[in-house]
């Protein structure tokens, strides 16, 4: 359904030169939900607004529903369901007058396509006379996603969809994006939570611009293959500072409330780690193995491209 | 594009622009009370009759004549002697501190000069840096001069006599609002629907409602025509206030037809509109759009559109440029109606030229409505 | 104060991002500084008139003649009957109708009241005032220039009704003689040039024959038509009407007008002293009014939306809950626009210095200072109104209320001198009626700061107000 070849994106202003995107290419099948991961600045939004043909890529094509997003822009935007990053719906119409609106715009009714946010917007019946505006956080992501819905489009396009939402509201719209894949709608959806990623049918990473890489959640995490530990101690901060100083280490970064710790050398004992690392006045330091998720991979890739030790 | 889509689409995105401007009651109480406000400030306070402009005397003179002239002049509404003055120097100082309009200066020997010659001068040193009032000021003290001067030959006989009879027509009592009205009028509306157009497509890409919108199957000439109709709805109904008040309090009557005018001034308000979106597609944010409107707009509407300086002095290309401003061809338009009562045949040029501007400038919008983000 | 400087850093990086909003003011500068002073033109036009002359006399059309010399009037038209005249007026080509009636020149022949009638276009009450003095004074001179230049010479008599009518029939038979004889003269060179052409031909012809008999021409072509011409010479003389043998009564020219007044009418001249626009050019001096108008509305409308923008983006309430002190963040929301401003003045005076050649008699050190002073005072008011208002749109229209009346009531466009009382006092409370007027002092007189001291306290008195007003909001709003 999304086909992208070799996509650059070059942002110029007056002097200076910015690459948002380089050299990405990725498809997405019908009936797909696909994971976009990537931190802020990754270039994430530059390809989304490029696929919904809001942008004109400086290289490389890409094609929606078969149709080429430069040349023929119109079809693209009749068969896609957009949410932006930003709340953009009209804070002064009612959540039903929003609704209403954007149906008619794409030539349908709202009884029409009922079917399709059923289950979303039950939840938002008893506020339809209330306006936009005046919605929680949770509240407006669904009415988007509605608006996004309503005239049943072939691909979804959600610009990170959960960012300041409520956890429970993220599960239930995860559970409506599951279901609407199993409806046959392609859904291309970008997160920074990475225990959504493992909700997607497949995933691509990516970072400063460039696809580290995609497959499958499950099958990237398989090819994380460095010895990793977590690691904590009393003094988290120096804790930190020191171990990154190790020659043994490859990497180390805080995760939650232990530190992720992997090694050159997948046979390394990690005693020996702890063993110097008291010597150097550590108290209560402790380490146990962990199974490596998304995150940490994404961290190796991203290591593998800077110089070493992370940042 | 289908016809029915067309439509479809342009109801909806009526019924919203609808919704927006209604849900805001502020704003919409401003649209209308700040045209009315200001046509009344206007109405009342500009007026181009000179009266008491200050002015000194330096008479070198000082005999009978010269004193008697001065005192003429004094005596006339028009004139207010604030100081007489013993030096060209002392002159100097007043109007360096802009405190005169005029000098009026008699050298020595003034009345002996009109004894032995029969013709005495008065020296009239006109205020140089504000030269809108000198012709007027020069020709009121020529009438004046001329009274005294008949006065002072009142015993010669005067074998023949022309006895000239002076009509004013449509403006009996030389009333300032009649010339100055259609151009407020003309003015704030033109200002008012071009700056609160120059936010509707703005504030929308601001918001970021534009980027949702362009994802969809909706065409700028949609956007762009319906966010015109509740403004000139908006419009047509300040108009009407307009008028009333112009009648009833301003005491500028319509002496022609009503109709005609409030048709003229509905093509008007489009046009402004027209402008002011124009503006909106143009911009990218609130910012730019309102110093546009603001700081770009206002000074040639008062200057360029024959509200105060008179259109016909002006050079052939000057005048080409004036009148593709639909403000200009309003107002021309307006005082015709208004004042002389003239119907469709004096208008209907104004008429087309400002159907025309409307039509360009619309398409100038459509064609420059950024299909992408940039 | 470093953290004045600090933030004066953020505010000058904000705005040198937005390149957009500085090529903005720049253009606007440029552009209306190049349209507005050619349509702020002050000069009276001619006034077109419709003339309806019923008498069609000499004298009649000497008193136009009179009238379109002055230079005030010009004859838009030439109609028939008076409501042509009007439709002509209508039509906006004439701004009047002049109405001669018949036995206009009989009446004042014969020393009776001569009417006549001017009615104006009046929409515009104050040049409709100024038409209708120039007619009558042009008539006055008429009347005096007639009586002095047109029958009566030095040591005259009052002539007789019966010789005055001689004169005048003289006068008509010489005019009708001289119109007689241009007439038989022009059908004479006529009737020349048909016998010239008539010879012509024929000896054409003649040449034609003789080479088709091939014989030679007694004479050439010229000769032949030169000689037939001389022959039909006398017999085609234009016979002269009768009257007009009788060449006793000598060639009387109608008098010119323009005959200087002679003594025994007095009068008073008004001579105009350009001593401070020796080129009469005064017009000029408003282009630096026009400049000052325009830095008004920049500077205020800048700093409106400024304020507004932060409040509309929420970064205001970040800077409630940061250690920055109030004033140091007022400042630096103050200062920018003090600097745009003034450089929006430097472009202008370099602009109006270049294309219109004009340079203020007085120093621009005073005109810098004055400016300075005076946008102090209008950012103020920008900020002032800013903190009455929660988003852009809300700025917009409060800016644009109060802008518009400033503007009109500044003294620019109508005397202030002329409004009514209540008036007067909102162009009293007009910062900028005081910036406009020493604007023009400076470039017309060479004012200098001491000159205009009673219009800079009242700037001081403004900015105190204004920025205080604005602040003390800004306090109330924490």
């Amino acid at each position: 359904m999304i086909v992208a070849e070799n996509i650059g994106m070059v942002y110029r202003q007056m002097l200076k030169e910015v690459v948002a995107l380089k050299n990405v290419s990725l498809e997405v099948k019908k009936g797909e939900v696909f994971g976009l991961i990537g931190p802020d600045g990754a270039g994430k939004s530059s390809l989304f607004r490029i696929l919904t043909t809001l942008l004109l890529p400086t290289a490389g094509r890409a094609f929606v529903g078969g149709h080429d997003v430069v040349d023929q822009f119109r079809e693209v935007r009749n068969i896609v369901g957009y949410m932006p990053g930003k709340f953009s719906l009209y804070q002064d119409l009612s959540v039903e007058e929003n609704l209403r609106f954007f149906a008619r715009v794409f030539d349908t009714t709202v009884q029409a396509n009922y079917g399709q946010i059923k289950d979303i917007y039950e939840q938002l019946a008893p506020f339809k006379n209330r306006r936009a505006g005046a919605l929680s956080g949770g509240m407006k992501q669904k009415l988007g996603l509605c608006c996004a819905l309503i005239h049943k489009p072939e691909v979804l396009f959600l610009d990170e969809p959960t960012t300041g939402v409520d956890p429970i509201s993220r599960q239930e719209f995860w559970d409506v994006l599951k279901r609407l894949s199993g409806d046959g709608i392609s859904v291309f959806v970008s997160t920074p939570y990475m225990d959504e990623a493992r909700l997607c049918d497949r995933i691509g990473l990516i970072f400063k611009g460039e696809i580290l890489a995609v497959d499958e959640p499950d099958k990237l995490v398989k090819r994380h293959d460095q010895k990793l530990v977590a690691f904590r101690g009393r003094n988290m901060y120096t804790l930190l500072q020191d171990i990154r100083q190790e020659a043994a280490v490859y990497s180390c970064f805080t995760f939650g409330d232990a530190l992720h710790v992997t090694f050159h050398d997948r046979e390394y004992v990690v005693d020996e780690l702890v063993r110097r690392l008291e010597e150097r006045g550590h108290e209560g330091v402790e380490w146990w193995p962990i199974e490596a998720g998304i995150e940490d991979y994404f961290m190796k890739l991203t290591n593998d491209r800077c110089d070493g030790k992370g940042d | 594009m289908k016809i029915k889509t067309f439509i479809d689409q342009f109801f909806a995105f009526t019924q919203k622009e609808f919704f927006h401007i209604l849900r805001d009651r502020k704003t919409l109480l401003v649209l209308i009370v700040l045209p009315i406000t200001q046509l009344l400030i206007f109405g009342f306070a500009l007026n181009s009759n000179l009266t008491e402009m200050p002015t000194a005397v330096l008479d070198l003179s000082n005999d009978p004549l010269s004193r008697q002239v001065v005192a003429e002049l004094d005596a006339s509404t028009t004139f207010h002697v604030i100081g007489r003055v013993n030096s060209m120097e002392e002159v100097d100082e007043l109007f360096k501190a802009g405190k005169l309009s005029q000098a009026f200066v008699f050298m020595p020997g003034f009345e002996k000069s009109i004894k032995q010659t029969g013709t005495g001068n008065m020296q009239v040193i006109m205020d140089a840096s504000l030269g809108i009032n000198s012709s007027t000021l020069e020709s009121h003290i020529l009438v004046i001069l001329l009274k005294f001067q008949q006065r002072m030959n009142a015993d010669r006989e005067i074998p023949i006599q022309i006895i000239p009879e002076v009509k004013m027509r449509y403006n009996p009592e030389l009333s300032s609002a009649f010339h100055f009205v259609p151009g407020v009028i003309g003015i704030v509306l033109m200002l008012v629907c071009s700056m609160m157009a120059s936010l509707a497509i703005v504030k929308e890409k601001e918001s970021g409602t534009m980027e949702v919108l362009l994802v969809s199957p909706i065409r700028p000439p949609v956007i762009i025509l319906a966010k015109l109709v509740p403004y000139l709805i908006v419009g047509m109904f300040n108009i009407v206030i307009i008028l009333l008040i112009s009648v009833f309090i301003l005491k500028v009557p319509i002496a022609g037809n009503i109709i005609l005018l409030f048709f003229i001034g509905t093509i008007f308000t489009l046009s402004s509109l027209a402008l002011g979106i124009m503006v909106s597609v143009l911009t990218k944010t609130q910012r730019s759009a309102i110093i546009v409107s603001i700081a770009g707009l206002m000074l040639p509407a008062i200057v360029m559109s024959g509200f105060i300086f008179p259109l016909d002095v002006l050079s052939p290309a000057m005048r080409v440029v004036v009148h593709c401003m639909p403000v200009t061809l309003f107002i021309s338009a307006a005082r015709n109606i208004m004042i002389k009562g003239l119907g469709m045949v004096a208008v209907y040029r104004e008429l087309i030229w400002m159907a025309v501007i409307t039509v360009v400038l619309i398409v100038i919008s459509i064609k420059c409505f950024k299909n992408r983000l940039s | 104060m470093r953290m004045l400087g600090f933030l004066l850093q953020k505010e000058f990086i904000q705005i040198s991002r937005d390149k957009m909003i500085l090529l903005l003011l720049f253009l606007i500068t440029v552009i209306l500084l190049f349209i507005l002073p050619p349509a702020a033109k002050v000069k009276t036009s001619k006034i077109a008139l419709s003339v309806v002359d019923h008498d069609r006399s000499t004298t009649s059309a000497s008193f136009l003649r009179k009238l379109t010399s002055s230079n005030q009037f010009v004859i838009g038209a030439y109609v028939n009957s008076y409501d042509e005249g009007l439709a002509v007026m209508e039509e906006n080509k004439t701004s009047g109708i002049l109405e001669i009636p018949k036995g206009f020149e009989k009446n004042i022949m014969e020393r009776t009241a001569a009417p006549i009638l001017l009615e104006i276009d009046a929409v515009n009450g104050v040049t409709a005032g100024l038409s209708s003095f120039y007619f009558l004074q042009i008539m006055e001179r008429y009347i005096w220039e007639y009586i002095d230049g047109f029958g009566f010479q030095p040591g005259f008599r009052l002539e007789s009704q019966e010789e005055i009518l001689a004169r005048v029939e003289a006068e008509a038979q010489a005019e009708m003689m001289k119109r007689a004889r241009a007439e038989a003269e022009s059908q004479a060179r006529m009737a020349r040039e048909q016998s010239l052409m008539i010879a012509r031909a024929e000896a054409e012809q003649a040449q034609m024959e003789a080479e088709a008999s091939q014989q030679k021409m007694p004479e050439s072509i010229e000769t032949a038509v030169t000689r037939k011409v001389n022959e039909g010479m006398g017999a085609e003389a234009v016979a002269v009407p009768g009257f007009a043998m009788n060449t006793n009564v000598p060639d009387v020219d109608i008098p010119l007008i323009e005959k200087p007044a002679e003594a025994n009418f007095e009068q008073v001249r008004m001579i105009v002293n350009n001593r401070y626009n020796p080129d009469g050019e005064s017009s000029l001096y408003q282009i630096p009014s026009i400049l000052a108008i325009l830095v008004c509305l920049i500077g205020t409308v800048l700093s409106a939306l400024n304020i507004v923008t932060e409040k509309e983006n929420g970064t205001i309430e970040q800077m409630n809950v940061s250690p920055v002190k109030r004033s140091a963040f007022i400042f630096s929301k103050i200062i920018p626009f003090w600097v745009i401003g003034m450089v929006i003045l430097t472009i202008g005076l370099i602009i109006v210095w270049l294309v219109y050649g004009i340079v203020p008699r007085g120093s621009y050190g005073s005109i810098y200072i004055v400016s300075f002073l005076f946008l102090v005072a209008m950012v103020g008011f920008g900020i002032l109104i800013s903190t009455a208002c929660r988003n852009q749109q809300q700025a917009m229209l409060l800016c644009f209320f109060f802008l518009l009346i400033i503007c009109l009531l500044c003294g620019m466009w109508t005397p202030i001198d002329s409004m009514p009382a209540w008036a007067r006092v909102i162009a009293d409370i007009n910062p900028l009626r005081y910036y406009v007027q020493m604007m023009r002092l400076f470039f017309a007189y060479g004012s200098e700061l001491r000159h205009v001291l009673p219009q800079i306290g009242m700037l001081c008195v403004f900015i105190v107000v204004f920025n205080g007003w604005a602040i003390w909001n800004f306090r109330k709003a924490k």
